[in-house]
């Protein structure tokens, strides 16, 4: 694996230099820019606060008075999201943005947007509300909402992070505030190469906060990309041993620290590392392929065996893989099952022989999906990818409230807003697409060199087993007892997440046997 | 105050700051933590569509008579957690107990109609599927099994005498509900046996005797079908 650790730092510190690029600023305005009033339609819905009562209103001709305003707000706190958006968006078409409670009706609007799932219109609206700060009061408010929807979905980190964050000066703001803000501002210094700057930020945060440990993290990788392994893993180390509790910084470190200890031979202590994580488990599948390779070093080849199988579990359906089958060949040629272990070799052909014949080829590899999905899950392109995917789920969910917000255009105008950042994010994923299949070609060339050489070894134990005089056989004999402390299952190709780590093959070593190869 | 009245205020004070304990450090704790997209089982292997089952049926519960019968029912599954039976029809061979047998003995003024047994019945349920688990058996066989509730609406027919006798001038016709719990073992995806305790209480009954008020009446039924998954 020591090809594994080294992309996947390569990978991380991908992460920590890739710029984000463009002028956004300009183009976001564009997207968010007040739309131009406005034509109602017959609404035909007779709830109780219907949007029926503001037909007409905002049609460029008639004021819109402070009470479409308060009725917005008055809707928002009985938990009437739909409605009291559609009180909002039509004082906000009725009214400059300079009016008199503008920024108060963006801010309830997002609010709005936000309890209805449409988090990306929520995002645009509290940018605007924390960009402008006309009303500077509601920017803890905007800015909290912000960091909560960045740890839960997806989100336009362009948008947020660099245009909001990054070129802002917030002025006072509170403790969690602070260290977020302090907390982005410093990452993305260390990804810009600015470490003096990223470091002074990160001073700013809280000790013991959730961000100072993010903060120690970064730290701890940039120390790895330095090569700078001791004290990488002591600042690891002390993440773990602090009281936080937040799952992806203790989970992330516990990774780092046991591919440093595989680095130094120390498998087993690795592998009780790899076992502690406690991830989702649609995230551990590289977690399962790294145990994997380091049980295989322990010689443990059963339960590597187990950890590949697990591999082919549902929630990893879109991982990446094609070490897994060299690790089954290796472990195969191993036991001196050499049939299967060159079974192994023809299976990894089967699975990417179109695609490696495209790189051969020298086609476009973005039309081969083996390839194209493999270049999608890189680092680089799958926090845009997952954006893509949750903008394109909430554009959808955008026709169930036609009857609801068709009145002065909200619908066309959300449902632009949506379009157009799908766009941007579709040109900024072509943008990346083209050096992330590249990666994922080399990486599959290099594995079909040593499948390669594989199928050549395997062939040559082959001889040497045939020529070579029967052995002694020393088998260990397997046998499950009818009754043990531990409970045995026969695995019959259903998943449980909670088993996977424990999946053990059954398989024996046929090595110094004395049966012959057929 | 009275000691019971605060005790009671007492109570709800301390169920109410529980809650708020767990509700704040349930808070706490998911502030920042990742969840899963996939439960326990990322996909489950035996997990039923069409069902057909077929078998038998006991009916325990009146002390004059023990039914012994047969029972088809149909069931469409709409996901690992719920499934509508859309019916569960059954006809019920009824024995007499000796306890009937000795009341007609010794009280000749007593009428054969007064003892009206199920005949036919029929079910339509939701099924309820809360448990699903695998045991190891032997550590050799994975046994798979579910554990399910039943709720829904019931028809009974009642009749004193065996159908075949024609004899109908008594016979009863019940509405009610029906509730009960349920097991599956599996043999394979498609193959598995399933038991039924199940409870109906008449709420309706048309033609019943004038001189009967015990009409809100109690029927069990145990079943014992082999279900196959179409």
């Amino acid at each position: 694996m020591g090809s594994q650790t080294v992309k996947s730092l390569v990978a991380v510190a991908i992460l920590l230099v890739m710029g984000i690029d463009g002028s956004s600023e300009a183009r976001r305005r564009k997207i968010i820019s007040r739309p131009e009033i406005v034509e109602t339609q017959d609404s035909k819905q007779n709830e109780p606060g219907a949007v029926s009562d503001i037909q007409g209103i905002g049609r460029g001709d008639t004021a819109v008075g402070p009470q479409i305003f308060d009725r917005g707000v008055e809707l928002f706190y009985q938990n009437n999201h739909i409605n009291a958006a559609a009180f909002l968006w039509a004082y906000m078409v009725g009214n400059p943005p300079g009016a008199d409670r503008y920024e108060y009706a963006e801010f309830f609007f997002a609010r709005c947007m936000e309890a209805l799932g449409f988090t990306q219109a929520a995002m645009e609206y509290y940018f605007n509300v924390a960009k402008n700060r006309t009303s500077p009061e509601l920017l803890p408010d905007a800015l909290q909402s912000i960091e909560n929807l960045s740890r839960r979905v997806p989100i336009d980190q362009e948008m947020i992070y660099m245009d909001l964050i990054y070129d802002s000066t917030f002025g006072y703001l509170s403790g969690e505030l602070t260290d977020f803000v302090e907390y982005i501002k410093g990452w993305l210094d260390y990804r810009n190469g600015s470490i003096k700057w990223g470091q002074r930020h990160f001073s700013h945060i809280r000790p013991g906060s959730y961000y100072d440990y993010k903060a120690k993290y970064v730290q701890a990788v940039y120390e790895l990309v330095k090569h700078n392994d001791e004290e990488a893993l002591k600042s690891f180390e002390q993440i773990l041993a602090s009281d936080v509790e937040q799952t992806d910084v203790i989970n992330a470190s516990r990774q780092s620290i046991a591919r440093l200890l595989f680095e130094q031979r120390k498998y087993e202590k690795a592998y009780e590392m790899y076992e502690t994580i406690d991830a989702p488990i649609e995230k551990q599948a590289s977690v399962f392929l790294e145990e994997a390779w380091t049980k295989y070093f322990q010689k443990d080849y059963r339960r590597s065996m187990g950890l590949l199988y697990a591999l082919e579990a549902p929630a990893f359906y879109r991982y990446f893989n094609p070490e897994k089958f060299l690790i089954k060949a290796l472990i195969y040629q191993n036991l001196c099952h050499y049939n299967v272990a060159k079974d192994a070799v023809a299976e990894f052909r089967d699975e990417y022989s179109e695609a490696i014949a495209s790189i051969y080829d020298r086609l476009d590899l973005t039309h081969n999906s083996v390839i194209l999905d493999a270049a999608l899950q890189d680092p680089s392109i799958k926090e845009l990818e997952q954006f893509q995917s949750r903008l394109v789920t909430e554009l959808g969910r955008l026709d169930d409230f036609e009857k609801y917000w068709i009145q002065n255009r909200m619908l066309e105008h959300l449902k632009r807003i949506y379009e157009l950042k799908r766009q941007q994010v579709d040109q900024a994923i072509r943008a990346r697409i083209e050096p992330a299949v590249r990666k994922v070609a080399e990486r599959l060339l290099e594995y079909e060199e040593q499948m390669n050489i594989l199928e050549y070894e395997i062939g040559l134990s082959i001889y040497k087993r045939i020529k070579g005089a029967p052995s002694i056989a020393t088998k260990e004999k397997q046998t499950i007892p009818y009754s043990d402390k531990r409970v045995y299952y026969e695995f019959d190709g259903e998943f449980w997440s909670d088993e996977l780590h424990d999946l053990r093959f059954f398989i024996e070593d046929r090595c110094f046997g004395e049966e012959r190869w057929e | 105050m009275r000691s019971s009245t605060r005790l009671a205020a007492g109570v709800v004070m301390l169920i109410g700051w529980l809650g708020s304990l767990v509700t704040a450090s349930a808070e706490d704790q998911d502030t920042y933590r990742e969840e899963s997209a996939y439960g326990p089982i990322q996909e489950h292997i035996y997990k039923m569509d069409h069902e057909i089952s077929i078998g038998w049926a006991y009916l325990p519960l009146d002390p004059y008579y023990k039914g012994y019968g047969a029972q088809l029912a149909y069931t469409i599954h709409f996901n690992p957690f719920i499934a509508l039976e859309l019916f569960r029809v059954g006809w019920s061979y009824n024995v007499d107990t000796e306890l009937k047998t000795k009341i007609i003995d010794t009280a000749p003024e007593v009428s054969l109609a007064e003892f009206p047994a199920v005949v036919f019945f029929e079910n339509t349920n939701l099924l309820f599927k809360l448990f699903y688990g695998k045991q190891s058996f032997t550590n050799r066989t994975v046994v798979h099994f579910e554990i399910f509730a039943t709720l829904g609406a019931a028809f009974l027919f009642r009749n004193p005498y065996p159908i075949w006798e024609g004899d109908l001038d008594n016979a009863r016709y019940e509405f009610g509900v029906n509730g009960g719990f349920g097991v599956r073992f599996w043999f394979n995806p498609t193959w598995s046996i399933r038991i039924d305790l199940r409870d109906t209480v008449t709420l309706l009954s048309l033609n019943q005797g004038v001189d009967d008020e015990s009409w809100l009446d109690n029927s069990a039924m145990i079943g014992l079908s082999l279900a196959f998954n179409l």
